[in-house]
């Protein structure tokens, strides 16, 4: 079959593999219709996500039909549409029954890394690096699902692709993120990052009943959609003080909420702390940017919550955490339980309450996938969201 | 660091570790190496604790001349999981003994002899074979080995089976060896990577993943082409 293999900082190559087969009583085989490149592939990408090898299959947003199925899914058959969960779950360990299925204890063969580098481990995730689990991504024409049992959730023949690839990944991102937030009537949300995730981290924030959202970023296409699809007031941070702009635009209070929806590889305009972490980021003294980070903290109103669907990975340097004790901050962090959110986000795209495709700006075979994660990063061509057809 | 140096050799490093010091003074080089050197070895003597023994396993103070440390000889190593199922249940399979190769990296196979002993057969790092004839014994919650003399490996120990009241149980093996090769096989086991306690930690959590899943997960497959290196480190890890 033919799949997108990372081979080093921006190298990834359209090449021949093996089929993928299935290994475990508990696996499915896919044939992918729909795949998505995630603004964390950017990461691997970038090479900034340690554990990667030469070869490794990327992707973990995918969906299509079930052509395999091993003889411990019973709730799978051949021909069924599928949306897969990017987090994988056996749904037995006691993570995955309380329903933080992505901390799963069962899914990561390479458990042992991650309990070295962080004391425990998460589940294992498709298409993301050896540390978690070294599984085949799913920008490919087949893909292996364990405990399918467990993971694939079947969507009607009457939603598009389209409309239910997010449920894999981002769409629950964003939604965790907002519910996080603790949400009361009144609020107002401040959300740094207008990528898709914090797109429908700002609709989500509506939904759940906000009376504001501010979205931060500085890409005007971005912060366009944030305001028509979402309802979001905007900053642009490259021409306003954010910090300052936010104090002002909430009466001095700060936002009740802050969402960081940009993770390790922030970019801002000039402010010291972000010099910082570029130069030490070069010199590889850091493993993190996090000036956004950094502005949710301080920007935060007291008594407030700090909630980060955007992805962090090393021993960080220069958060404000005497700040976030002075103020009595709440900070929500982690992965997407991702099981626990889908049924409830597929009811309201179903109901037409929700549709996610807003943010797809490019749609392309995935032959093209080098040409689409270059475009990506650069933001060109009023890049957001590529969708790839295998 | 326990003391590991006879007297003798004590005094030795001293006066070694003086003459040194007194002569980078003489000749005005009071921070040179030489100085260094004899400064590290005055602290030696004076702690009677020699850093390098201590890394090599071995000592000088038990038999006043240099060999294997007593503390190297007999190890024990504690190791605990939580697995989320009942006491028993995990305590049914593990005393299953058939049940116990596909979870203990490196075991060929047990064999019950009668109730009271069992025959083992453990491929070690590096494809050793062990073989030894152990001496089981049960309670309703923990069961108990020690090999019988003449095994190829020396060891005893006890499995723990809690139940917890948030639900599933805790799993607690404590295992008393001689480690066969002594210091050296130590050295060279960590160095692979292999060390006793993260095999059994690893062994524990294949249990887990076996009682709680009902298989051991896997990754890594399919793949686009991989590097010479990416290759090798496989070859090793299998």
């Amino acid at each position: 079959m033919r799949a997108l293999c990372w081979h080093g900082k921006k190298d990834v190559r359209v090449e021949n593999v093996p089929d993928p087969e299935i290994l475990n009583p508990r696996d499915a085989i896919i044939r992918v219709t729909s795949t998505a490149i995630c603004g964390s592939d950017l990461h691997l990408y970038d090479g900034v996500i340690p554990t990667l090898a030469s070869g490794d299959i990327l992707g973990h947003e995918f969906m299509g039909e079930v052509v395999d199925v091993g003889p411990g899914v019973p709730s799978l058959a051949i021909g069924d549409r599928v949306v897969v969960p990017f987090t994988i779950a056996c749904g037995a360990c006691e993570p995955c029954r309380r329903g933080l299925t992505s901390l799963c204890d069962n899914s990561n063969p390479n458990a042992w890394l991650p309990e070295k580098l962080y004391g425990h481990s998460a589940s294992g995730l498709f298409g993301y690096s050896h540390m978690y689990g070294g599984y085949a991504g799913g920008q490919a024409e087949y893909a292996r699902v364990p405990f399918a049992d467990v993971g694939p959730f079947k969507v009607p023949p009457s939603l598009s692709d389209d409309q239910v690839l997010f449920l894999s990944d981002i769409l629950p991102t964003g939604f965790m993120a907002a519910e996080n937030c603790s949400i009361e009537r009144g609020h107002v949300v401040a959300v740094w990052g207008a990528g898709p995730v914090g797109l429908f981290a700002m609709k989500s924030a509506m939904l759940l009943g906000a009376e504001r959202v501010i979205a931060i970023d500085r890409v005007p296409e971005r912060l366009a959609l944030a305001e028509d699809a979402c309802g979001a007031e905007t900053i642009n941070f490259d021409e306003a003080n954010v910090l300052d702009e936010l104090r002002t635009r909430t009466g001095g209070r700060g936002p009740d909420a802050c969402i960081d929806a940009v993770g390790l590889e922030a970019h801002s305009a000039g402010s010291f702390g972000a010099r910082y972490d570029a130069v030490k980021m070069r010199f590889r003294l850091a493993t993190d940017r996090l000036e956004a980070l950094r502005q949710a903290i301080l920007a935060c109103g007291k008594g407030g919550t700090v909630s980060v669907p955007g992805v962090y990975g090393g021993y960080l340097d220069k958060v404000p955490l005497g700040a976030a004790f002075a103020k009595g901050l709440t900070l929500k962090l982690g992965q997407t339980h991702v099981h626990r959110y889908l049924p409830r986000l597929l009811t309201l795209i179903e109901e037409g309450a929700l549709d996610p495709s807003f943010v797809i700006t490019h749609i392309v075979p995935l032959r093209q996938a080098p040409d689409a994660y270059r475009m990506f990063l650069d933001k060109a061509d009023g890049c957001v969201k590529v969708v790839l057809r295998p | 660091m326990t003391r590991n140096l006879a007297d003798w050799e004590r005094l030795l490093s001293i006066g070694l570790g003086t003459a040194l010091v007194a002569g980078a003074i003489a000749r005005r080089r009071a921070l040179g190496p030489a100085a260094l050197a004899g400064a590290a070895l005055v602290l030696r003597g004076a702690s009677g604790t020699c850093p390098a023994y201590s890394a090599a396993g071995v000592s000088s103070r038990e038999t006043g001349r240099l060999a294997v440390a007593s503390s190297e000889r007999h190890r024990r190593i504690v190791s605990t999981v939580t697995i989320n199922r009942p006491a028993r249940d995990v305590f049914m399979f593990w005393r299953t003994l058939e049940n116990l190769p596909a979870i203990f990296n490196g075991l060929d196979g047990v064999e019950r002899i009668d109730d009271r002993y069992t025959r083992w057969s453990w491929y070690g790092p590096g494809g050793v074979r062990f073989e030894w004839t152990a001496e089981m014994t049960e309670a309703s919650n923990r069961l108990s080995w020690r090999s019988l003399p003449g095994a190829d490996l020396d060891t005893s120990g006890t499995v723990r089976f809690v139940d917890l009241a948030r639900g599933g149980c805790e799993v607690t093996v404590t295992m008393d060896y001689n480690q066969p090769g002594g210091p050296a096989a130590s050295a060279a086991l960590w160095m692979m990577g292999r060390t006793p306690h993260g095999e059994i930690r690893e062994d524990l959590r294949r249990l887990k993943h076996v009682l709680e899943t009902g298989e051991l997960p896997v990754g890594g497959h399919p793949s686009g082409k991989r590097t010479a290196t990416f290759r090798a480190l496989q070859t090793v890890a299998s």
